[in-house]
């Protein structure tokens, strides 16, 4: 099979399942909605007057929902990365493994590729949904510079994709996969700014959360789309951004390769 | 008295699996710490650099103690959790695992298998919640109010409910298999309603009028007003009263879907692994 | 004789609705049990044998009462399975099949005395009855051991155990051999026997003639829900006498030739297996003349160009009982 085949045949494969469950739509809509209303309702509880003093010192304005929510969107691509790319790579590698000869190297990243272009693809739904469900739940709304937003948001996401790699090596050694990819991911989540401003956090932690490329994209985005105050100038934190692509492909893949070798060594690939 | 032996024997049986393969003793450690950080740090962005929003928080909520009104409604959260998807999912693994047949065969009430399964999550939620106030207590510097007796009151008021819960859930997922969509959807309407981190008056009217049907509400209430705000039991008796009988009626819907359930079964066959 | 377990005209239908978007839904009948109707009696082994699918399985379960028959009546030892379940229940010690219906994670011991619970026995009692049962089934060295790394033997074993529990006068084994390597097998049909001769009764379904044949004191053969014969083993046997049995290795056939050997006067039924590993197949022959058909049979098979490396002929067996039958093999 070409390249482009497998490519195809995979990414039409994880359509059709993820078709199969009408009921994952269902929860696209539902979810945001469990997730988001104890903090939309405890910023109610905070609110006089539609302001929250409090917040605006941190951001710049009072729009807590858009905030919020925008952290929310980021945050499904950050799963969605962390799932999908820990857990394919690790089918993948199982598979060629067992069947060595027909997985020609090319053929195994097309198989990747077409996953996650689909998972790409169905997150970006997903958050598009998201964004319809909360602006009638809670009055989310955006301004017009959702281009330049996704120009910021592109390049966070294909580092992610570094950082997937890195994910899945952990997974490769780890037998309970699940709990790591959980716990990591939840953390990222969190250090990145996803549901509050960093600069709540104790010292130590904000500093952690100054290193993560991912806060930068939460702040940016939040910058453009809801006019609140940045970390820094936003050209410095695109810069930020890509140079943190090169930093998680060169890093996720020396990890990765280092344990697709010892793990072939051990034997250890097909036992789980 | 057999009931009381089965019931026994279950539970000896579960627990002494569960001491074991102790694995999951690190997320009793772990997720009570992590879970409510989240809402802990947002809240401080609410209050502001200089904590000034709490004054208007404590006009709504009556207490400016935010880590610990945040705490109490996720540390209920979290056993509910557990305890539906422990509990709720208990005949399913039997299921699985090819022991729920032989549990039938078995001349006794097969409700009783069900009761005793229960004793497990108890146990598991008692070392999440002790665990959890421990840890608040140290790592968090949280002041709670109250003494032991009104804590393990505020415990047994909220047992009904729980168990009713789990009780419907365990029967469904015997019956429809994929349930896991549906547990999501009700832990997720506990989390938008019962006011894990708000007051609940903060809601439109109709959602606390959707929000007054569940146990939970009047449980988080009740545990806030004692562990938090140094009422006494008299003084919540509203809420214990309140939470406590929804609680039994959840427990009674609990008994009439199993009993409903286990029929159903009877009739179709689905007892088996597969 | 006094009856141990009544059967009477007992259905199991099963329904599934095949749900369609946009269509009205189909719903689809299938008759698992249709229309069963015998007794078993106090102290003989009664086999049920029938291959994988005639509904063995649901007939158990009905009698234990984990399944609810569509119609008809089951008293164990006169007692409504229906109207009073538990009570039925505990007159019954039951294997299912699979070596799963004990807990993996708990020791040979601890299964034991949680079933024992569940059964109705004091703590003491249970204690005492699960150590003479370890003992007894040669597996107390190992009963403070986790299940899990026992063989599907020791499984079976421990398995079976948890059916002596509630030392009830009826036993019923669904397939207790399956899976077992040949020695083990045989173990465990000494084991029976034994109950036996202390008094059980037991309903032991099979789909192994040969097991069928040497526990039973009566068969009743099933097939498609169905009792086609139900008789002692011996008489099931001469009711085909006039039949013989011939048993043929050929290299180099095909299954034209085989289907040629069904035209074969006086041939009545013709089954063949393909051994993949000799390449060969092993075909069964059911005639009515012993001596001028095997002429036929070999001079047409030579014809074809196909290479004998086997010729047999056999009594009958209880397949054979069953092949007359319904023109197929258990093993299908």
């Amino acid at each position: 099979m070409s390249f482009l085949n497998v490519l195809k045949a995979r990414f039409l494969i994880s359509m059709k399942i993820y078709f199969r469950y009408p009921v994952n739509v269902l929860m696209t809509l539902f979810e945001p909605l469990m997730w988001l209303s104890p903090f939309y309702f405890m910023g109610k509880a905070f609110s006089v007057n539609g302001r929250i003093e409090g917040f605006e010192k941190y951001t710049g304005n009072s729009d807590y929902i858009g905030f919020m929510v925008l952290g929310f969107m980021v945050s499904a691509y950050v799963s969605m990365i962390f799932w999908s790319v820990g857990f394919s790579l690790k089918d993948e590698m199982r598979q060629g493994v067992l069947e060595s000869n027909w997985s020609s190297p090319s053929n195994r990243i097309a198989l990747l590729l077409g996953r996650t272009l689909f998972q790409f693809l169905a997150t970006t739904f997903e958050v598009i949904l998201i964004g319809i469900v909360c602006h009638f739940a809670f009055g989310f709304t955006v301004n017009k510079n959702i281009l330049k937003a996704i120009s910021f948001l592109l390049p966070g996401i294909i580092g992610l994709f570094g950082l997937g790699l890195f994910v899945a090596s952990l997974v490769l050694i780890a037998k309970e996969a699940g709990p790591i990819v959980d716990i990591t991911n939840s953390t990222l989540n969190a250090l990145s700014g996803m549901a509050f401003p960093i600069k709540v956090m104790p010292r130590g932690f904000v500093f952690i959360s100054m290193i993560l490329p991912m806060t930068y994209v939460n702040d940016s985005i939040r910058a453009l789309l809801l006019g609140q105050t940045p970390l820094m100038p936003l050209y410095k934190e695109f810069l930020i951004i890509v140079i943190s692509i090169f930093i998680f492909w060169l890093v996720g893949s020396y990890a990765f390769a280092k344990v697709e070798r010892k793990c072939k060594e051990l034997g250890i690939l097909g036992t789980h | 008295m057999q009931s009381l032996r089965v019931i026994l024997a279950v539970a000896k049986k579960d627990l002494s699996t569960l001491f074991r393969y102790p694995t999951w003793f690190i997320s009793v450690i772990i997720w009570p710490l992590i879970f409510p950080l989240l809402y802990i740090l947002t809240s401080f962005a609410y209050a502001g650099p200089d904590k000034k929003g709490l004054i208007v928080f404590q006009k709504v909520a009556g207490t400016e103690n935010i880590m610990g009104y945040i705490v109490i409604g996720t540390m209920v959260w979290m056993a509910v959790n557990i305890t539906m998807w422990n509990y709720g999912g208990y005949l399913r693994e039997e299921q699985l695992r090819g022991t729920l047949e032989s549990n039938w065969l078995c001349p006794v009430n097969k409700f009783s298998i069900l009761l005793g399964a229960g004793i497990i999550s108890m146990v598991l939620s008692i070392m999440f919640s002790v665990i959890g106030i421990i840890e608040y207590r140290l790592i968090y510097g949280i002041k709670f109010t109250g003494n032991l007796i009104d804590w393990i009151v505020v415990f047994l008021i909220l047992f009904p409910g729980v168990y009713g819960l789990g009780m419907i859930f365990a029967s469904l997922i015997l019956w429809a298999k994929e349930v896991n969509a549906a547990v999501n959807v009700a832990r997720g309407v506990m989390m938008i309603l019962c006011g894990i981190t708000y007051p609940i008056y903060i809601m439109p009217n109709w959602m606390q009028a959707l929000a007054k049907f569940l146990p939970f509400t009047f449980g988080i209430q009740a545990a806030r007003d004692i562990l938090i705000m140094d009422k006494t039991l008299l003084e919540t008796a509203y809420n214990l009263i309140l939470c406590s009988g929804e609680g039994i009626i959840f427990l009674a819907l609990g008994m009439l879907i199993f009993k409903l359930v286990e029929k159903r079964v009877k009739i179709s066959g689905s007892l088996e692994r597969f | 004789m006094e009856k141990a377990i009544e059967v009477r005209d007992v259905k199991k239908y099963f329904y599934s609705k095949k749900r369609a978007l946009f269509k009205k839904s189909e719903v689809k009948e299938f008759k698992a049990v249709d229309g069963v109707s015998f007794d078993i009696y106090k102290g003989e082994i009664f086999g049920l044998l029938g291959p994988n699918g005639a509904g063995k399985t649901t007939l158990i379960k009905m009698i234990t009462g984990l399944l609810l028959p569509t119609e008809g009546t089951i008293l164990v030892l006169g007692i409504d399975v229906v109207k009073e379940t538990i009570k039925a229940q505990r007159n019954i010690g039951t294997v299912l099949a699979g070596d799963r219906s004990i807990y993996w994670k708990l020791t040979a011991r601890e299964n034991l005395e949680y079933f024992g619970a569940l059964y109705g026995l004091k703590r003491k009692e249970a204690k005492e009855r699960a150590e003479m049962i370890l003992e007894r089934l040669g597996i107390s060295e190992k009963a403070d051991q986790i299940v899990e790394k026992f063989s599907t033997g020791m499984k079976q074993k421990v398995a079976l155990g948890k059916a002596l529990m509630p030392n009830a006068p009826i036993l019923l084994l669904d397939e207790p051999t399956l899976g077992l390597d040949p020695q083990s097998a045989i173990n465990l049909r000494e084991i029976i026997l034994e109950f036996k001769r202390e008094g059980k009764t037991i309903l032991l379904t099979t789909h192994y003639m040969e097991e069928a044949d040497f526990l039973s004191d009566r068969v009743a053969i099933i097939d498609s829900g169905k009792i086609i014969a139900l008789d002692k083993p011996d008489n099931l046997k001469k009711s085909i006498n006039e039949v013989k049995t011939m048993k043929l290795e050929l290299m180099g056939a095909s299954y034209e030739i085989i289907e040629g050997l069904k035209n074969l006067e006086k041939v009545q039924n013709v089954l063949s297996h393909y051994n993949q590993q000799n390449r060969t197949f092993e075909v069964t022959i059911h005639h009515y003349d012993g001596e001028s058909v095997i002429h036929e049979i070999l001079d047409y098979v030579l014809k074809k160009k196909a290479k004998v490396l086997n010729i047999n002929v056999e009594e009958p067996s209880l397949e054979d009982v069953f092949i007359h039958l319904t023109g197929k093999s258990l093993r299908e």
